[in-house]
């Protein structure tokens, strides 16, 4: 046979139109390759009989294989995109509280803020939107830029540094827009560590040695070390402890063990002989972590007026034309207190409620994920946004301290683009969990 | 003589299985190796076979990996512990069933 017959063009015809059929993009290749390597055989052991062209020997494969159409249906029935739509209600719910967020801080805007807000929301779900039908994949290969341009941006956060209450998290550009870059870090680490720990599956077959001794300390370096400076410098204690927590679970669910162990034993190291506790205690951030625990301490002003907001809601409110002088950052921080003000006790529970309800089945329908990797990619990235929001609804109600966070997804702002782009970015892993090997990972 | 369509159809599962059961293959050697076992009795449009492994991967029933051997990318299936499971179940439901048809024909030709 001629070796260039793969290309030909009665071949190709035939698994263009097999694919026509098949709505999962990302599997054409593979079967594509799978067809083309039984045909092939077919071709091989038939032989050619006498005075028959090429065409015609390729026609007789194409007929023991199969009518195009018909395959193509059976295809796109075994490979049906994957989706959850009990978390698409909820994430549908959760941009509905958002807009209902907007309308209620309205009469707190300053001007044109409602103009912002509107853009980060809109540009935030077209993100989503993107990053759902995006291969995940694909991003994964770039996992190392990804890195590096992560990094990058907080060590210009850290160079610019300017200061929000004590905190170095931000890069300004001109035109007053502002990149919360420390608040988007977990979420953009979190994807490049999963795509350098699948690309060191990968290549771990062919590892040995010296390179094998190499690894791990690598990737302590770039998983831990560096990641852990940078917010200890700035110093953003929400990104320190997210990013910790959602790391420990990608490793916990890649079963990295030994990297876990490592990871764990270094940051109590740390601690204990960089003497750091001793230092933690005697700054100023440390009185403003703890302080919602003291009703009597100066710093527990935030959490007192909070409280103070929701106590005085009743059942049903306020309504939404009341502003409230008493409660600071309402817009933004305090944004679910200020809401409880207006719209009283009962919305609040519901909103909880929907609240909860996001996080038990964002971790339910990531243990469905088989692939390792692709599980601890979406459960780590998902506990980055509940984590936020948990966090964020504990602080309003006065049981954990008050920190630079907004609520995600609800209330809208720059780090909404990211948050939105991630639950798009989870629910695409979750869409393509079934895809099997690709021809790229041989044996 | 071929056997009907329809009958093919519910039978395809369970010999893929018990094939995968003995060794890892690719999907143009099942084709061959289940024509050759039944005689030439059992062949079908072969392109067939590729959903139902691909629906079988994903119920977790098989795995598959690529590898190459002279120059040709072959894409291999092997059975998953899941698999096995349900080709116990699969052979158990076969020979009830084949002892009852067998049983109901014996029957009427008595």
């Amino acid at each position: 046979m001629k070796p260039n017959l793969e290309a030909h063009p009665l071949l190709q015809a035939y698994l263009d139109q097999v694919c026509a059929h098949i709505r999962m993009k990302e599997v054409h290749d593979a079967i594509r390759e799978e067809l083309l390597s039984h045909l092939l055989e077919i071709i091989e052991a038939r032989g050619t009989l006498e005075g028959e062209s090429e065409d015609q020997v390729i026609q007789a494969a194409i007929l023991q294989m199969g009518n195009a159409d018909v395959l193509g249906k059976q295809f796109n029935g075994a490979h049906k995109p994957k989706k959850d739509y009990g978390m698409m209600a909820l994430v549908a719910g959760m941009i509905l509280f958002g807009l209902v967020t907007l309308f209620a801080v309205k009469v707190s805007l300053v001007d044109g803020m409602l103009e912002y807000k509107l853009v980060y929301g809109g540009v935030g779900i077209a993100a989503m939107v993107g990053m759902y039908f995006a291969d995940y994949r694909k991003i994964l290969h770039f996992a190392e830029p990804l890195y590096a341009a992560t990094v990058g941006l907080l060590m210009v956060a850290l160079w610019q540094g300017v200061h929000v209450n004590g905190a170095n998290q931000w890069i300004i550009l001109p035109g007053h827009i502002s990149i919360p870059v420390f608040s988007m870090s977990p979420y953009l680490l979190i994807i490049a560590i999963a795509g350098m720990l699948l690309q060191g599956n990968e290549a771990a077959a062919h590892v040995s040695g010296c390179r094998a001794v190499w690894m791990p300390v690598k990737q302590v370096i770039l998983y831990m070390v560096i990641p852990l400076i940078c917010y200890i410098k700035s110093p953003a204690l929400v990104p320190l402890i997210v990013y910790g927590i959602s790391l420990a679970l990608l490793l916990l669910v890649t079963k990295k063990w030994k990297l876990l162990a490592i990871c764990c034993t270094g940051v109590l190291l740390m601690f204990l002989l960089l003497n750091f506790t001793d230092h933690i205690v005697h700054s100023f951030l440390y009185m403003r972590y703890t302080g919602f625990l003291h009703p009597n301490s100066e710093t527990y002003f935030l959490t007192g007026r909070s409280l103070e907001a929701i106590r005085s809601a009743g059942l049903w409110g306020h309504g939404i034309d009341v502003a409230n002088d008493r409660l600071p950052f309402q817009t933004n921080e305090f944004v679910f207190s200020y809401l409880i003000y207006s719209f009283g006790w009962v919305f609040g529970w519901c909103a909880g409620l929907l609240v909860l309800l996001f996080i038990v089945r964002m971790y339910r329908i990531g243990l469905r994920i088989n692939d390792r990797i692709s599980r601890g990619l979406f459960i780590s990235l998902g506990s980055v946004i509940c984590l936020e929001l948990a966090w964020n609804l504990l602080m309003c109600l006065g049981l954990l301290p008050v920190v630079g966070l907004t609520m995600p997804i609800v209330n809208w702002s720059a780090s909404t683009v990211i948050e939105l782009a991630a639950v798009g970015f989870v629910l695409g892993v979750y869409r393509r969990k079934d895809l099997s090997a690709s021809p790229g990972l041989m044996v | 003589m071929k056997v009907n369509k329809e009958l093919m159809k519910g039978s395809t599962v369970i010999l893929i299985l018990s094939l995968l059961s003995k060794a890892e293959m690719y999907g143009y050697e099942m084709i061959k190796e289940i024509e050759r076992k039944s005689d030439g009795v059992f062949s079908f449009k072969e392109g067939t076979l590729y959903p139902i492994l691909h629906s079988l991967e994903m119920e977790q029933c098989v795995e598959s990996f690529w590898a190459e051997e002279g120059g040709r990318k072959r894409k291999y299936y092997r059975i998953t512990k899941q698999g096995q499971a349900m080709l116990k179940e699969k052979e158990q439901e076969w020979s009830l069933f084949s002892l009852s048809v067998n049983r109901v024909i014996g029957e009427e030709r008595a």
